[in-house]
């Protein structure tokens, strides 16, 4: 049963893990490693919500921060190469941290930020903030991976 | 020399509590600036519990202005959408409302924002998400309340898992929590689960708190010829 394999990532991630400051990366090769990535529990779904988040309270109307989760049985390196691919079109920097990747324009302005957690049975679910422009390659991954696995319902 | 930003008039409106108390009893600042300028003495008042005021008055008269944050007004500042509904929205302002008349009043703003600084004691964010938490209030996170919320998340969002996996989540959360395993979590328990997963109180802190001088300046200028006010 897959429960030996989960146990040793939940073990792994026992620890308590602040999250570490974005370091700069430089130029990022083809092999991406994701480690210590968190296991999700529910209390880390439920904070997902919308209506847990006070952000907009303070927020301006018109700046929109769109927010895209998606759940496939791809690995993280999918998702990543993907956004490896989408920071050297637009010439945005990529910068990985544990289980987040960060694209970044000029100015260290945020365009998108990645980040992704371990649900069980192999399922990674990501979470991500994004700019309309990240959106739609994100969107590929989701809709191709939807197609291929049938066993997202 | 006569420097004195009067303020009566301003602070008249229903459910306004003096800044200075509700500093002294909260995370936020209040302090003052005094500048000269020429000849002119400007009295610049800068307090975090006055701009959340501004920020008060901005939500309170959005539907209704009658200086009360009403649920509607509530949840069209955060989702931009008066009617919508949503579990953790509704749980956010019942615990807002803690005088339980169905109304946001300033204090209560204040009060309960204090507990999203950044300068907040995580106590007190540990405490208020454990009662977000506990749906019923029966002091305690049960199982059901713990799906319930898993649920109604998945029904707001892009994400879609399988049954399955929610179960298992759930499962693995409750043995990961109830170390008492008596099918709940109390807030001892959660206290523990919360040390050893600190990310679950992300949404406890609001860094923009710590810059809402700069969102929402009130400034009271007032000069030695003639008291006037902005």
């Amino acid at each position: 049963m897959e429960s030996n394999w989960l146990m040793k990532t939940v073990r792994g991630t026992l620890r308590s893990r602040e999250e570490e400051e974005f370091s700069h990366v430089g130029d990022e090769d083809s092999v991406v490693k994701v480690k210590n990535i968190e296991v999700l529990n529910a209390f880390h779904i439920i904070s997902l919500s919308e209506g847990f988040d006070l952000a907009p309270l303070f927020e301006e109307n018109n700046k929109e921060k769109e927010q895209l989760k998606f759940a496939i049985t791809k690995p993280p390196r999918t998702v990543i190469s993907k956004l490896q691919e989408v920071s050297k079109t637009s010439k945005l920097n990529l910068k990985r941290s544990g289980s987040s990747v960060r694209l970044q324009g000029h100015e260290s302005e945020e365009k998108g930020m990645v980040e992704v957690k371990e649900a069980c049975g192999g399922t990674f679910v990501f979470n991500q903030f994004c700019t309309k422009e990240l959106r739609p390659a994100l969107k590929d991954i989701v809709l191709k991976s939807a197609l291929e696995n049938s066993t997202i319902t | 020399m006569g420097c004195f930003p009067s303020k009566i008039c301003r602070f008249s409106t229903p459910g306004y509590e003096d800044p200075t108390l509700l500093a002294a009893e909260t995370a936020f600042q209040n302090s003052k600036l005094s500048i000269l300028f020429n000849d002119l003495c400007i009295a610049v008042t800068v307090s975090e519990v006055e701009a959340l005021y501004e920020l008060f008055k901005k939500i309170s008269s959005s539907i209704i202005d009658d200086g009360l944050i009403h649920k509607e007004e509530f949840q069209l500042a955060i989702f931009k959408n008066q009617n919508r509904r949503d579990l953790f929205a509704d749980r956010i302002f019942d615990l807002f409302d803690f005088k339980r008349n169905g109304v946001i009043g300033f204090g209560e703003f204040v009060r309960s924002l204090s507990v999203f600084h950044p300068n907040a004691p995580v106590a007190d964010k540990i405490a208020f998400a454990f009662r977000l938490y506990d749906l019923r209030q029966t002091g305690y996170i049960e199982r059901e309340e713990l799906k319930e919320m898993v649920l109604a998340l998945l029904n707001e969002s892009d994400l879609i898992l399988s049954d399955d996996i929610v179960e298992m989540i759930v499962d693995k959360t409750f043995d990961e929590a109830d170390k008492k395993s008596d099918g709940k979590i109390d807030e001892e328990e959660w206290k523990e689960f919360v040390s050893m997963n600190p990310s679950l109180l992300k949404n406890m802190t609001l860094p923009y708190l710590k810059d809402i001088t700069l969102a929402f300046p009130s400034f009271v200028m007032n000069s030695e010829v003639e008291d006037s006010e902005v």
